[in-house]
C-alpha cells in the first residue's frame, strides 16, 4: 500500500508537466519567411543630391535632385509571405541601411534606409499565411556615377511569433 | 534514480521546444537601381534674323529650325542677308532616351541700343519638335521663331543678350 503512493504521485506529477507543453508543442508550426520580389527603385536621373521614396505599394517618389524619367524600368517593392501557426501574431524587424554598389561591386554605392513595411512590424498569421511587402529610402550623392547599382546579397527581414 | 532521469528528460524536452518556439526565420531580397547620366543643354549658336528691310506696312520675319527665312506682311528680305542662323543647342544625357523641349511661350523682345525701340520675337518652333532622342547620348535642337515688326519699324541693330530660354528634360 505505501508502494504505491509514490508511484501515483509519480504520474500526477508527469501529467501535470506534460499536459501545458504538450498542448503547445503539438499546435504551433515554426514560422517561415519566403522572398517573392527583389527591391527594385527602377530607373533615376540624379542632377544633384536627393532621394527616392519606394513605398510598400511600389510607387516613387523623388526628392532634391532626383528625376524619375518616364522610362521607369522595373520597380516593385519587396514581396515577402511569411508563413505559420494560424492566428499568431509575429513580429517584423527591418534593416536599418543597406548599401548598393555600382556594377555589384563599387566603388560607387548609394545608401538604402527607412524601410518601411506593411504590415508595419506586426503582422498576424489569420489564416496560417500573409504577405508582407517591404519598401525603402535611396540616397544618392550629388554627382552619383550613372551605372547599375545592386546588391545581390539582399537585406534581410526578420519575422518572430510575438 | 528513474525519477531523476525522468524530470530531466522532461526538463530537456521543455528547454527544446521553448528554444525552437521563439527562433526567428529571415528572408533576404537583393535591390537594385539604376542612375543614367544626368541630361545637359549647351547654346551652340544663337539666334540671328539677319537683315530685314521694313515698310509702312507691318509684318513678320519667320526664321525656320533649318535657318531659312520667309516673311509675311511689309517685310522683304534684301540681297545682303546678314547673318541668318537658327538658334542651335547641344542636348548630352543616357543615350537611347528621349527628351522632353520646352520652349518659350510668351514673347521674347529685341531692344534697339540707345533709343529703345523693340521688336517682339514669339511662335519659337524646334527641330526635333516636342520630344527628341538621345542617340548615342547627344542630340541637336534646332530652334526657330518668328520676328514681329511694326510699320515703319526704326532702323538700327536690335538685340536681347539675355537670350530665350530652352529647357529640356528626360521624357
Amino acid at each position: 500500500m505505501k508502494l504505491e503512493l509514490p508511484m501515483n504521485r509519480k504520474i500526477l506529477l508527469l501529467t501535470l508537466f506534460i499536459l501545458p507543453f504538450s498542448g503547445h508543442l503539438m499546435a504551433q508550426v515554426p514560422i517561415s519567411i519566403m522572398k517573392n520580389t527583389d527591391m527594385n527603385f527602377g530607373t533615376i536621373a540624379v542632377s544633384s543630391a536627393g532621394t527616392v521614396v519606394l513605398s510598400t505599394s511600389g510607387s516613387r517618389a523623388a526628392t532634391g535632385g532626383v528625376f524619375l524619367p518616364s522610362f521607369s524600368g522595373t520597380v516593385t517593392a519587396a514581396q515577402f509571405t511569411v508563413s505559420g501557426e494560424p492566428n499568431y501574431t509575429y513580429a517584423i524587424t527591418l534593416p536599418a541601411a543597406f548599401t548598393l554598389y555600382e556594377s555589384g561591386i563599387g566603388p560607387a554605392s548609394m545608401i538604402i534606409n527607412a524601410f518601411t513595411s506593411i504590415p508595419s512590424a506586426t503582422g498576424s498569421l489569420t489564416a496560417g499565411t500573409e504577405t508582407v511587402l517591404v519598401g525603402a529610402t535611396l540616397n544618392t550623392g550629388a554627382s552619383q556615377v550613372a551605372g547599375s547599382y545592386t546588391n545581390a546579397t539582399g537585406f534581410d527581414v526578420i519575422v518572430n511569433y510575438n | 534514480m528513474k525519477k531523476i532521469t525522468l524530470i530531466i528528460s522532461m526538463i530537456t524536452l521543455c528547454v527544446g521546444f521553448s528554444s525552437n518556439a521563439s527562433a526567428q526565420v529571415t528572408a533576404s531580397a537583393p535591390t537594385t537601381a539604376t542612375v543614367v547620366a544626368p541630361i545637359s543643354i549647351v547654346k551652340a549658336t544663337d539666334m540671328s534674323f539677319g537683315t530685314v528691310a521694313v515698310s509702312s506696312t507691318l509684318g513678320t520675319a519667320v526664321l525656320a529650325p533649318a535657318g531659312t527665312r520667309t516673311t509675311t506682311g511689309g517685310v522683304t528680305l534684301p540681297a545682303t542677308a546678314g547673318t541668318v542662323s537658327a538658334a542651335s543647342f547641344t542636348v548630352g544625357g543616357d543615350s537611347n532616351y528621349t527628351f522632353i523641349i520646352t520652349l518659350p511661350t510668351t514673347d521674347f523682345t529685341l531692344t534697339k541700343a540707345t533709343t529703345l525701340e523693340t521688336m517682339i520675337v514669339n511662335a519659337f518652333t524646334s527641330t526635333p519638335s516636342g520630344t527628341g532622342t538621345l542617340v548615342t547620348g547627344a542630340a541637336t535642337v534646332l530652334v526657330g521663331a518668328t520676328l514681329n515688326v511694326s510699320a515703319s519699324q526704326v532702323a538700327g541693330l536690335y538685340a536681347n543678350a539675355a537670350g530665350f530660354p530652352v529647357t529640356v528634360n528626360y521624357n
